[in-house]
């Protein structure tokens, strides 16, 4: 077998490289390129228009990448070394030593790209949040997947990353996604009332989604120097994540002040121990200044 | 002649049999316990008003009637409604509520209410409506296990629009040669092996009559065969497909089509459509109380009666109902209904 391995690699002659040979693995390659970008794109665009099923149809387009792709490297490699199994084997030894010398991270990448693709811990479409970024799956590629935070900075996340550390996905493949809305009341402030204006706002937002198996929760807890409430519901499409989260908020907070229910008192120690500042904690949360005290009831 | 099954067989004469006989049963024999009323739930137009017809004119002076057509901004008093009968009609009871803050009280206030009355309520909702609500507020749990009318099947839909139209038609087979083949899934229920559950499910048909011209009989069953598939059973929906075929009571067979521009919509036109959807017909005033913006309201309402989707009669919108079957599957898609 070693001898026949030895021959056959022998028998390659690079000086009688035909150039044609490289017009034609040239032309494999740009075929490939030309149908992954081409069918990647009518999928995407067939996908936006197919309403709960964009998910399930945006996922086929990572698969059909690594089927053209396999078929193309095959197909290349049949060209340069043709169909002998003791220089597939020749080869694969090659290939071995390339990957262990230089190209490990980047195979790394891939081979995550495809447990990626195949294990399916997300899907195109999902929100995941990875180490630091949080946003919607664009793309899953070979080597790494870019994902769109909510600011619309685009994120390329090596495949390897992602395959080594814990990713949490918000929607599991779901168009619906659940979302948490936390508002803060006065502890004075008549929590019940303040419950049911928030489960309310919940329930008539226009992108809610309500059924047996997607339920909501309105939940309180009770902090020293205030009460917090938090809605925990279904965004009809996670695309409408923060603008659930603001119509929530907006109109929970507009029917609260009607009823006399009031944001967490608050004031600057630095000016006067009695001068209460409703509604500061927020600006303060807002502009990142931790120097926040709150006043005791 | 029923809608979807052979059931109920007591009133077999009447359009929707099954679903009067069911109501009938069910207001003799209160099941679950102390639960006794009773919830109807259709899509709008399905013919809520021949059940209720039906319903009056075999359970007589026992009965009565009471609609709500618009949002209601005060818990109905029930000693007002229908004083000495043992069984009440409510027609529009999603009227009982509104989407915004605020707006569910009046509806768990009469839900209550009705539950501690001594009268068996009989309550028509909107399927839509219901299927929210249910999911929102847990009104279900108020009601017997509710009633969904079925689709109608197209025997019925031709008896109904035979009754109702004032002359004889006469159907004429003009269809081009394209439209004489055609695949279609066919619709069938199975009843489980040792189960009471029954599934629906599809069976693709292929059916070419290319050199066939259909007289009579046949042409006016393909007429209502298709007339069926296009508006879903729906009753409201047949009738205007009929309506829009017949000219000088000629009904031709080229004439009934689902060829309709897709609909495409903003989110907030989509949501507007949702509102006129869930409740049937809704004024300008009631909808931004729901939006909350009289401007975005006005803009939108204009936007989706220049596509045709909704119409405005007496200041009050309802969806086409040549375009509801379209409006209804777009929302879904969308996943505003579900």
């Amino acid at each position: 077998m070693a001898e026949n391995i030895t021959s056959d690699i022998s028998s390659i002659s690079f000086d009688k490289f035909d150039p044609g040979l490289l017009i034609s693995i040239a032309y494999t390659l740009v075929i490939a390129w030309a149908v992954v970008k081409i069918s990647g794109f009518l999928l995407m665009r067939l996908s936006e228009r197919a309403g709960q099923y964009r998910i399930a149809i945006a996922m086929m387009v990572p698969l059909l990448k690594i089927i053209v792709y396999a078929a193309a490297l095959y197909l290349v490699i049949i060209q340069v070394i043709g169909p002998s199994l003791s220089l597939l084997v020749a080869f694969s030894g090659l290939f071995g030593a390339a990957i262990g010398f230089g190209l490990k991270d980047v195979f790394a990448d891939i081979l995550g790209g495809l447990v990626i693709i195949f294990e399916r811990p997300f899907k195109i479409g999902d929100k995941i949040t990875v180490g630091d970024s949080y946003g919607e799956v664009k793309d899953i590629g070979l080597r790494a997947t870019r994902i769109i935070t909510p600011d619309d900075s685009e994120v390329s996340i090596p495949n390897f990353f992602i395959f080594d550390k814990s990713v949490s996905s918000g929607n599991s493949g779901s168009m619906e996604m659940m979302t948490v809305t936390d508002i803060y009341i006065s502890s004075d402030s008549d929590t019940e009332k303040a419950m049911r204006i928030l489960k309310e706002a919940v329930i008539s937002s226009r992108y809610v989604y309500i059924t047996s198996n997607r339920p909501y929760k309105i939940l309180t807890k009770n902090y020293p120097y205030f009460t917090g409430i938090r809605a925990k519901a279904y965004v009809n499409d996670l695309r409408y994540e923060f603008e659930f989260m603001s119509d929530i908020t907006v109109r929970a907070w507009n029917e609260m002040k009607k009823n006399g229910i009031c944001p967490p008192l608050v004031h600057k120690p630095d000016i006067s121990v009695n001068e209460e500042v409703s509604g500061r904690i927020m600006a303060d949360f807002f502009n990142g200044n931790d120097s926040v005290s709150l006043k005791r009831d | 002649m029923n809608s979807g099954s052979d059931e109920g067989v007591d009133y077999a004469g009447l359009p929707f049999g099954r679903e009067i006989s069911e109501i009938i049963k069910r207001t003799e024999i209160p099941q679950e316990g102390p639960i006794k009323n009773i919830a109807v739930i259709s899509e709008p137009y399905a013919g809520d008003y021949l059940i209720i017809n039906g319903l009056k004119d075999i359970l007589k002076e026992k009965v009565c009637q009471q609609n709500f057509g618009a949002v209601q901004h005060k818990t109905p008093v029930l000693a007002e409604i229908c004083p000495g009968r043992e069984i009440v009609i409510i027609e529009g009871c999603h009227y009982l509520f509104s989407r915004r803050i605020g707006g569910y009280d009046i509806l768990t206030g009469f839900l209550k209410d009705i539950s501690s009355d001594s009268k068996i309520y009989i309550t028509f909702w909107n399927y839509f409506a219901w299927n929210y609500i249910s999911a929102a507020t847990g009104a279900d749990s108020y009601f017997q296990k509710p009633l969904h009318i079925k689709p109608a099947e197209p025997d019925m839909l031709m008896d109904i629009i035979r009754r109702e139209s004032e002359s004889k038609t006469e159907y004429v087979d003009d269809r081009p040669k394209s439209d004489r083949k055609r695949i279609y899934l066919d619709w069938h229920d199975k009843k489980l092996p040792g189960s009471e559950k029954t599934i629906t499910f599809p069976v693709p048909v292929y059916e070419s009559n290319v050199g066939e011209i259909l007289t009579g009989g046949d042409a006016e069953k393909y007429a209502f065969d298709r007339i069926a598939a296009i508006s879903g059973g729906n009753l409201g929906v047949a009738k205007k497909l009929w309506r829009k075929s017949v000219h000088d009571n000629l009904f031709r067979l080229s004439g009934i089509s689902s060829r309709d521009s897709e609909i495409n919509l903003g989110y907030n036109e989509s949501y507007i459509l949702l509102l006129i959807i869930t409740w049937g017909a809704l004024s300008a005033k009631e909808i931004t109380d729901m939006t909350g913006s009289e401007e975005e309201t006005v803009a939108k309402l204009s936007e989706l009666s220049l596509h045709g989707i909704i119409f405005s009669e007496g200041g009050r919108y309802s969806i086409d109902p040549l375009r509801f079957v379209q409006a209804r599957d777009y929302l879904r898609k969308i996943r505003l209904v579900w």
